[in-house]
């Protein structure tokens, strides 16, 4: 929702500070569970398996649909990240509505 | 890292740092909590010749009634604003605006002075000055001048300041017993610059609504309180101003920040209508 390094057209870093990259709070951060589900590697003695990046994939998505959720009466598909106001707001007017 | 060399002031003397201001005001700029400068030098952007530190000088941190109006000086930190009885009770908008701005540590060391005369566009303080009808005192060495928020906001970063003049004294109108205030922001980040950010003043015969974030300083609303029908229509009246005032907004967000700037102006509007007058 937050992150993101952005170069203008002259390839000019613009979020060349932590403040402009937005680097999300305490306060920013929504409350979420994670829930688990294991499934041991074949391929590994005890059975381990790569953690981290792996476990972004379902969060991006889920956010994504979540926004497509909360407006079911629109078309509309969240592709790229991250979810901005302006991206999110730009989308939602854009859209057409369902039949 | 800081780029070039400088020469450092900080007189104990309020017209010991006028004189400095009248010497080299072109090449000065002037420190009080160095929220904004300080990052600004580090990051190359402005590169004084001259720093002028306003912080060993007594008596510029008062909060002062003054009859109709609450008076402060130069030196008051925005954790003063935020947090001084005089001013909750008679200008709670410029409280709660003060305690939106950066964080703990931000808040105690910057000033308000400092940020206005920075006068960034999406400043906390801005509408919320502007929707009041405040008054700026600056002072020279040659005299005093008063100036209103509405006349000295004058585009992004730039204000009606003179080199060789300093932001000496902010004087905020008190609201009247049956005014109602609020002010509402939209920013990305808790304590961020705000995307807009609104402040409304209703009182028994007008509406002032200031916004900020569009455009390179606040728009004024100012209608009476007639302009028509219920609580709601004169809400969207009012929105609908702001929108049309924007017009001249441009960028490739240009239709979004419009479209929050009515947003968060109707927003400010519903909350100060919904106190208790």
């Amino acid at each position: 929702m937050y992150e993101e390094i952005v170069y203008d057209s002259a390839g000019q870093l613009r979020t060349s500070t932590l403040m402009d990259y937005t680097i999300p709070t305490a306060v920013e951060v929504p409350h979420y569970e994670i829930g688990h589900q294991e499934t041991l590697s074949p391929f590994t003695p005890l059975g381990a398996k790569g953690v981290g990046e792996s476990g972004v994939g379902g969060a991006l998505n889920a956010l994504c649909s979540a926004i497509e959720d909360a407006v079911p009466d629109l078309d509309i598909r969240f592709t790229r990240l991250p979810l901005t106001p302006q991206r999110v707001w730009g989308t939602i007017h854009a859209a057409t509505r369902r039949g | 890292m800081l780029s070039r060399e400088f020469d450092f002031f900080a007189p104990s003397e309020l017209g010991e740092a006028l004189s400095v201001l009248r010497d080299s005001g072109d090449d000065a700029k002037v420190l009080a909590g160095g929220m904004s400068l300080m990052p600004m030098m580090n990051l190359g952007l402005v590169r004084p010749r001259v720093v002028l530190s306003l912080n060993h000088i007594d008596g510029l941190d008062y909060v002062r009634e003054d009859g109709n109006s609450i008076s402060f000086g130069a030196l008051v930190r925005h954790y003063q604003v935020a947090s001084h009885p005089t001013i909750r009770r008679f200008c709670p908008m410029l409280a709660e605006a003060a305690a939106h701005i950066g964080d703990v540590q931000v808040r105690h060391r910057g000033t308000a002075a400092g940020s206005i005369a920075h006068a960034d566009p999406a400043a906390d303080y801005l509408p919320v000055l502007i929707a009041y009808g405040a008054t700026f005192t600056l002072r020279s060495s040659t005299g005093d001048r008063q100036i209103t928020a509405e006349d000295f906001f004058v585009d992004f970063m730039t204000t009606a300041l003179s080199p060789d003049e300093l932001l000496v004294e902010i004087s905020v109108p008190k609201e009247s017993n049956v005014a109602r205030s609020a002010y509402r922001k939209l920013a990305r980040l808790e304590g961020s610059f705000a995307i807009v950010n609104a402040g409304a003043v209703i009182d028994r015969s007008t509406v002032r609504v200031a916004v900020g974030g569009v455009g390179g300083r606040p728009i004024l609303i100012e209608q009476p309180w007639e302009i028509g029908g219920s609580e709601g229509s004169v809400v969207a009246q009012i929105g609908q101003l702001v929108y049309e005032a924007t017009k001249g907004v441009v960028g490739e967000d240009a239709d979004y920040k419009r479209s929050v700037a009515r947003t968060f102006s109707e927003r400010a509007l519903r909350a100060a209508l919904t106190k208790a007058s």
